[in-house]
């Protein structure tokens, strides 16, 4: 077996490192921890983990500020821990370059599937892949070709990109901004009308029930994520 | 004269009549005078006494009188001192030529002191209302309610026209009488009817004479612009248009004045109450967030614990899960504590019943604490209360939370190896207890805000130390109580922090009552 993955938590409050650390442990993880933003810096650079997790609140530092540093010289995947509410937060972070975010509290099952989405994305390099299996669905990236439960689906250039995009970031919520600058390009990063309609557009022809959707998962004010597991 | 056009012909008639008495009482006094002195002195002297009662007469009562009095001078001088006597007749030609130039002399003399006196009086005047006015604008610029500028302005217009004034608000249909000055002064139907009907026409109505319809006042309004609102009777001394010109300038100026003060202090509590809402707004976000933190963070550790053992619960060693479950255990009981505090704070805010009854402070403490021992296992909490203390009629279980904040703030912030001291003895009317840890003490510059709510030592981005609810929940229940609370840093051994809480002995009286 391979070297285990190893993840670098980032939090003050002992309780939650405790379950953290023996969650993923017992999920077959590799930890170290880290108590505060500048602790949690060095040993980024020092140790290399396969992914950080960051608490937004530190004694130090805001967590913001350690994910706008770290950034500056690593893409490792950075799962944030927010105990806030606010969309707004949600959204810097992703736009700072956090790969996802869970807010408090949370259960360790939801936690290691955004690990897992988190980890996924990471080591399959978008493009790579040509052939993508979410549920009855199946994305032929080189032909073009969508089916659904066998049957051909048509989808316009937009719509194809729209969920090209989204399927190679599976489990990982992309933000308003994010997909409308890959899909649109940046010049239209804050229509989020167009993002609306063509994510309807997507459901009408991809969920077995568009009011209620199982594949593309609204996150509320924030953006949009292909569920992890279907 | 100035005067003449706000005076009719009446106060021009008294004024007169007054003069001319004055007149003709002078003069007698210098015939008396004239007809005693003529054995020693020629009539050129006796004249010169006729100067004089007109000097006399016009710098007394002024420019019509001096000259009355000139005139009555020159025809009394004829009539009893100048040949033939008892006739205005005159014999000699030359007495009819000094005796022209005497009134001439007379006349100027009389006016010139009139003027002067008339000059003088005015001035007093004029300084009167300037000091008036300038009284004013010292009370005004230290007012802080629109209630204290109308009250002076009442006050000061009252002095300026040396009579009774009124100030009446617009209050729905019925005026209401604001000010009065003198404050005794009897505001009757009358008064109200006049005021109410200014309101609702909205033209000043003048005073009338006494015996007709209407009233002494007459009524102004304020500011129509500034201060529509309200309305100024005014009753002048001496009746319905005895008004001088200098108080009806020193009126119109003091109402100018007011105007404007109550106009910037509506701006000034504007701004503050635009201020206030702020900070309220300020610590309302403070709240959210903090309380956000402080209810998710032992949530998260509960719910992440309770998920791990029973996705992992076999796989994982007896002493992991061991910890898991103490983790619960102290989480639940952080939240529970979280909880209460919150729930405390509410109560507090929406104004709190105490359930008063006899107590022994020294069990009080003692529960509190029970009560730490257990989230603080180990900790050494040294009890002094001395024994002789009264007992105190209090609200318990409040009393005991106060003492449990203090503890568990203490045992916060100083080393957990250190005990901490909690001191209780009597002084003459109150009794002190202290609450003595040995950590590193309070920044002397966060000593005036740690009883502040939302107030963290660590209020950093964690906001670790908590919501810093604890210590405002104390200093609020102990004044519910009577009593204080104070923060003493570093306390009397030279480290650490001394936390001081007096209480009143005896009957303690709720100031919820008030």
């Amino acid at each position: 077996m391979s070297k285990l993955l190893r993840i670098l938590i980032v939090d003050d409050e002992p309780q939650i490192q405790r379950f953290l650390r023996l969650g993923l442990e017992a999920a077959g993880y590799d930890t170290l921890l880290a108590n505060d933003g500048a602790e949690g810096l060095r040993q980024s650079a020092a140790m290399n983990p396969d992914l950080v997790i960051l608490d937004l609140g530190l004694p130090d530092m805001d967590g913001k500020q350690v994910l706008a540093r770290l950034r500056q010289w690593s893409s490792v995947p950075v799962l944030v821990l927010s105990a806030r509410d606010d969309e707004h937060e949600k959204i810097e972070t992703l736009d700072l370059g956090a790969n996802d975010y869970i807010a408090k509290p949370f259960g360790i099952g939801e936690f290691l599937a955004r690990i897992r989405a988190a980890l996924r994305t990471e080591r399959s390099e978008p493009g790579e892949t040509s052939h993508y299996q979410i549920g009855g669905l199946s994305i032929d990236v080189a032909q073009h070709q969508i089916e659904l439960a066998g049957e051909p689906v048509k989808l316009t250039p937009k719509e194809f990109e729209l969920l090209l995009y989204l399927t190679q970031n599976r489990g990982r919520v992309l933000t308003h901004r994010q997909l409308l600058a890959k899909v649109w390009g940046p010049a239209h990063g804050a229509d989020k009308q167009y993002l609306r309609v063509f994510i309807g557009q997507l459901r009408q022809k991809l969920e077995a029930d568009a009011s209620n959707p199982s594949v593309i998962l609204t996150e509320p004010g924030v953006g949009y994520r292909i569920a992890p597991d279907v | 004269m100035g005067m003449a056009e706000t005076r009719n012909w009446s106060d021009q008639l008294t004024a007169l009549l007054r003069a001319s008495g004055a007149a003709v009482l002078t003069v007698t006094v210098a015939v008396l005078v004239g007809i005693e002195l003529e054995k020693w002195v020629s009539t050129r002297g006796i004249s010169l006494v006729f100067i004089m009662a007109v000097v006399i007469c016009a710098s007394r009562m002024g420019f019509a009188a001096g000259i009355l009095s000139a005139v009555a001078a020159f025809l009394s001088l004829n009539f009893f001192f100048i040949e033939p006597r008892h006739t205005f007749a005159i014999a000699d030609q030359k007495e009819l030529f000094s005796l022209g130039i005497f009134l001439a002399v007379a006349a100027i003399t009389g006016s010139l002191a009139g003027r002067l006196r008339e000059e003088a009086v005015s001035a007093s005047r004029r300084a009167d209302m300037l000091q008036l006015l300038s009284d004013f604008s010292a009370r005004i610029s230290t007012a802080e309610s629109e209630g204290e500028i109308l009250a002076a302005l009442t006050e000061q217009a009252s002095k300026a026209i040396d009579g009774p004034a009124a100030l009446f608000r617009q209050d729905g249909e019925v005026p209401a009488a604001e000010a009065a000055f003198p404050a005794d002064m009897a505001i009757d139907l009358n008064e109200l009817q006049s005021a109410e009907l200014v309101f609702r026409k909205g033209h000043p109505l003048a005073a009338t004479a006494p015996g007709w319809a209407g009233g002494r006042f007459e009524y102004r309004f304020v500011d129509r612009e500034r201060l529509p609102d309200r309305v100024i009777a005014l009753a002048p001394k001496g009746g319905h248009t005895a008004m001088t010109p200098d108080a009806e300038q020193a009126v119109l100026t003091l109402m100018d004045q007011a105007s404007l003060a109550a106009e910037r202090l509506r701006f000034s509590k504007a701004t503050e109450m635009a201020q206030a809402a702020a900070q309220e707004e300020k610590l309302r976000s403070t709240l959210l967030s903090s309380v956000s933190h402080d209810l998710r963070t032992p949530l998260a550790a509960i719910l992440g614990s309770v998920t791990t053992l029973r996705q992992f619960g076999g796989t994982i060693p007896v002493a992991a899960q061991n910890e898991l479950l103490a983790a619960i255990e102290d989480e639940t009981r952080r939240l529970a504590r979280q909880v209460a505090n919150l729930l405390d704070m509410t109560k507090l805010q929406s104004g709190l019943k105490l359930r008063k009854e006899w107590a022994e402070i020294g069990e009080i403490v003692q529960s509190s604490v029970a009560a730490m021992q257990v989230s603080a296992p180990g900790r050494v909490f040294e009890q002094r209360i001395a024994a002789a203390l009264p007992p105190l009629k209090c609200d318990a279980v409040l009393l005991g939370q106060v003492f449990y904040n203090l503890l568990e703030n203490a045992a916060k912030f100083s080393p957990s190896t250190s005990p901490v001291l909690i001191c209780g003895a009597a002084l003459a009317d109150s009794m002190e207890i202290k609450v003595i840890d040995q950590g590193a003490g309070i920044h002397a510059d966060d000593v005036p805000f740690i009883f502040d709510k939302f107030f963290s030592r660590a209020l950093g981005p964690a906001g670790k130390e908590g919501a810093g609810l604890g210590l405002a929940i104390a200093k609020a229940i102990v004044g519910e109580m009577g009593g204080d609370i104070r923060a003493v840093s570093p306390g009397g051994s030279g480290i650490g922090t001394e936390m001081i809480v007096t209480l009143p002995i005896g009957e303690v009286q709720s100031t919820e009552a008030q």
